[in-house]
């Protein structure tokens, strides 16, 4: 599991590559959105991949958490008085830490009974918040939507798509950093023990209820802190985008990129956000109203049912073939699974 | 002195008695062995034991040096750490993990770590995951498994895979170990070795076993107290020696394959 | 106190779609041990189809109805044999999954075959009111809550008296020994789908003079099906009917005497303290797992 200092260096190399790539090639507005928006995606899809991935535990309220965050952020920077910069880095913060503690108290009372109820209570959850956006104008302004600023961190402006980007990669590295580094170690251990044998990880001391919890709340974090992002990308939010159609295409990223996997998160993230961009553009289909959603709802169901590890693993699959030497037996062990 | 008294265990399912009132004790250090025919309760005693089931009557008072626990008032996952922890029947081995992972799993009450520290993998993580792969790897080589630390679980043999289940009790240091049938799916050779091993945990190690077996030669071989069930009820206790003449013992066994 | 029964009137309305739907849930549940989270949006769609027999191909409103319940049939039977059996080994989870993409795509093709406008769709029976005591009773609320009832009885006494329901019961209560007894559990799979679906649909239908028929006409009453069949209690087949009609008649008495607006989020509220309460419902019990 742990990564070698060449694997180190590898991912290091395509993340730089990563974030120089838009400045080379010189992108259009509306595609550098959508990267963007990929990589704010990517961040929820990793904290959706612990719970779904290493938990087993299906949410349909994530969005609700999501929408959480943009407007806690909102709120937060449109009040606070100029405070330099401080304010932005306070309200994504806190767009991260208030659905984490309201993910907590949901989990504390839904995650105590075996099997189905975290997904119930977390729909009625979805639906309920989303009404909390639409009727709690105080804090939402309700139906006509908030706008809220750029960031501008200490005197430089996130205000271009360009700048917007290297800052949210920022983030999803170190976000998915934490994500490796928790799996590597005790806690991580102790999700996958209870996902692959709930019966060895009660016998070996690991409580099925906390590990349950952790997963959910953190997930609700990562996912607070992508809204938290999202509404300084996009600058303006309303209640309507955070229903539960949102929370299914988290979860189709999360499958459809790879269960418990972070590279799977991003593959995930991108192949919801890029699909429809592309099917827009071919005659004939693009014109059928929704297409992209049924594809991903076909998608969904066809990795679940036939390639478990989604897109993440079949680089595994390619990898061999392209360097045929670097086949060590490691590799070959993973196959075995 | 006891280490383990089970006092009156009672438990039903659907009105079927699996145990009726069963009393045992095992004593510290000693290998004791919990045999019957089949559907006898055994397994469903251990259950209790190790709380996955919540007997409906009864007692079971674990003693661990000088301190008494009274283990109904655990939840399941709390048990290893007041120095007890149980093996499977079927193998539950975490099946896309290493060899030296499964076996860390053993530590994981008594690793250091929280979510913070780990997630921001601070200094101290990687000094407590050096010291917890330390005595993983005395383990494995106590088993005799060097060499398969960073193998696939899922990929060993069977024989291998119930070695690695042990090594995760054993790591984790318990006084009283139980086992729930481990020479099943095992051959004659596989099931000597296993003998020897059981009494090596228990002479070198210190470890109490108790061992719920189907196979005769193997609680026979190194049982020093032997229960038996039947129907959920003790119908005879003692040495291998009076275990395999007493007439009801065998009544009970002859009937079990009759039926 | 004329205002109160008028909510209580509709309160049963409402709730008795609530129960079929959640009973719909229950039953698949119970028998292949599936959620079926779109059985909203299957209902959605069987609505579709009797309201585009009745308006777009001209069919009396009785023959509208039973050529949906005749597609609502084929419907259940088809997504039992192609998206569940094959997973019929799956985990809960992977199940729960499919059915969460079978949302999306039922979804998706309604909204591509149907389009996203809403239509007015008639009662099923259109008489005057009647005015009893001052409480104003619609012919059409009281069709409902009679042939939800009728709905119910003819369901239960299959459930508790025919060999279908005992095929069904020895399923819900354990699959492995009820294939060694020799039911034909698949059977009863595709059986308990086909009778949720139709259920569904008629939920969906007599609801729509209420909601129209949109592709979001039963985002509400599958939500209160879910936290019916919670309160009810997902381990018996008279919970969640009984759920259903608790919910009916608090969400009418909240919306009229607390909050139109915040209704939904009390009703949620009665799911979370239901959770804590009494986690598995008023008539649910624990089951030990077998380890």
């Amino acid at each position: 599991m742990n990564l070698s200092k060449k694997q180190i260096l590898i991912y290091s190399g395509i993340i730089l590559i990563l974030a120089i790539l838009p400045f080379l090639l010189g992108f259009g507005r509306s595609t550098m959105t959508m990267i963007n928006t990929v990589v704010i995606y990517s961040i929820a899809a990793l904290g959706f991949n612990i719970l779904l991935g290493y938990a087993g535990q299906i949410s349909l309220g994530h969005a609700a958490f999501m929408g959480l965050g943009a407007y806690v952020s909102a709120y937060i920077t449109n009040t606070l008085p100029d405070m330099g910069g401080l304010e932005y880095i306070l309200g994504i913060l806190l767009a991260g830490i208030v659905p984490l503690a309201i993910g907590l108290i949901l989990g504390l009372i839904a995650l105590r009974l075996e099997g189905h109820y975290l997904a119930i209570a977390t729909l009625g959850f979805g639906v309920t918040i989303q009404q909390v956006f639409k009727e709690w104008t105080g804090f939402t302004n309700g139906f006509s939507g908030m706008n809220a600023k750029a960031i501008n961190l200490f005197g430089i402006s996130l205000r271009s798509r360009e700048s917007f980007y290297i800052f949210s990669l920022v983030i999803l590295v170190l976000l998915s950093i934490f994500s490796y580094n928790l799996i590597r170690s005790k806690i991580g251990r102790g999700l996958i023990a209870m996902r692959d044998s709930e019966h060895a990880a009660q016998a070996m001391g690991i409580s099925l209820f906390k590990y349950k919890l952790i997963a959910f709340s953190l997930s609700a974090f990562y996912a607070g802190i992508a809204g938290g992002l999202y509404i300084h990308l996009i600058r303006f939010v309303e209640p309507n985008q955070w229903g539960v159609e949102l929370s299914l295409n988290l979860l189709a990223m999360v499958v459809i990129g790879g269960l418990a996997s972070i590279l799977g998160s991003v593959l995930g993230a991108a192949f919801i956000t890029v699909i429809p961009e592309i099917l827009k553009e071919i005659p004939l289909i693009g014109e059928i109203r929704n297409f992209s959603m049924i594809l991903t709802g076909v998608a969904l169901i066809l990795v679940i049912m036939f390639i478990p590890h989604g897109l993440s693993r079949i680089t595994y699959k390619i990898k061999p073939l392209v360097k045929k030497t670097r086949r060590n037996k490691k590799l070959e062990d993973q196959e075995v699974v | 002195m006891n280490i383990l008294t089970v006092k009156d265990l009672s438990i039903s399912f659907g009105g079927l008695k699996a145990v009726d009132s069963l009393s045992f004790e095992v004593k510290q250090n000693s290998i004791y062995g919990l045999i019957g025919p089949n559907g006898a309760g055994k397994t469903t005693v251990f259950n209790c034991i190790s709380r996955f089931y919540t007997p409906d009557e009864g007692e079971i008072i674990f003693r661990n040096d000088t301190k008494e626990h009274n283990l109904l008032e655990y939840k399941t996952y709390q048990v290893i750490e007041k120095g007890l922890v149980r093996t499977f029947q079927n193998v539950e081995l975490v099946k896309t993990m290493t060899v030296l992972d499964n076996i860390l799993i053993g530590l994981h009450s008594k690793t250091k770590g929280n979510i913070f520290t780990e997630g921001l993998r601070l200094p101290g993580v990687k000094k407590e995951e050096e010291r917890v792969k330390d005595k993983v790897m005395k383990i494995i080589e106590f088993l005799g498994l060097t060499g398969l630390e960073n193998h696939l679980a899922a990929s060993q043999p069977y024989g291998i895979q119930k070695l690695i289940e042990l090594g995760r009790t054993l790591v984790s240091e318990p006084k009283l170990i139980i086992l729930d049938e481990p020479a099943a799916g095992m051959n004659h050779s596989e099931t000597e070795e296993l003998a020897k091993l059981i009494k090596r945990i228990r002479d070198e190690l210190n470890i109490t076993i108790l061992l719920v077996e189907h196979d005769m030669s193997l609680v026979m071989e190194v049982c020093e107290k032997i229960c038996v069930i039947n129907f959920g009820k003790k119908i005879a206790e003692g040495s291998p020696l009076e275990i395999q003449e007493n007439i009801e013992v065998q009544k009970a066994y002859l009937g079990g394959e009759e039926a | 106190m004329a205002i109160f029964f008028q909510n209580i009137m509709a309160g049963l309305e409402t709730g008795s779609l609530y129960a079929l739907a959640a009973l719909g849930l229950v039953l698949i549940f119970r028998t292949s041990d599936v959620i079926n989270f779109a059985q909203g949006e299957m209902a959605m769609f069987s609505t579709f189809v009797a309201f585009t027999l009745f308006d777009g191909l001209g069919l009396s409103y009785p023959l509208a109805v039973i050529g949906a319940l005749i597609f609502a049939l084929l419907f259940g039977f088809i997504v039992e044999r192609i998206f569940i059996r094959p997973a019929s080994d799956a985990s809960l989870v992977s199940k729960m999954i499919i059915t969460l993409g079978l949302i999306m795509i039922i979804g998706g093709l309604a909204s591509a075959i149907f389009g996203i406008d809403s239509y007015y769709f008639r009662q099923a029976i259109s008489a005057d009111s009647i005015d009893a005591a001052g409480v104003v009773v619609q012919p059409n609320a009281l069709f409902i809550i009679a042939i939800t009832l009728v709905i119910m009885a003819g369901l239960f006494y299959m459930i508790n008296k025919t060999k279908v329901g005992i095929a069904i019961r020895a399923t819900a209560q354990n699959e492995k020994t009820a294939r060694l007894m020799g039911i034909p559990v698949f059977k009863v799979y595709s059986m308990s789908w086909i009778i949720a679906t139709i259920l569904g649909a008629i939920a969906g239908i007599l609801m729509a003079p209420t909601t129209n028929v949109s592709t979001t006409m039963m985002a509400e009453v599958h939500l209160k099906s879910f936290i019916a069949a919670v309160l009810g209690g997902f381990g018996s087949f008279h919970g969640p009917v009984i759920g259903g009609l608790i919910i009916g008649i608090l969400d009418n008495l909240v919306g009229m005497y607390i909050s139109l607006t915040w209704k939904t989020v009390i009703v949620y509220g009665l799911l979370i303290v239901t959770l804590i309460v009494k986690p598995t419902g008023i008539f649910g019990k624990t089951h030990r797992k077998k380890v």
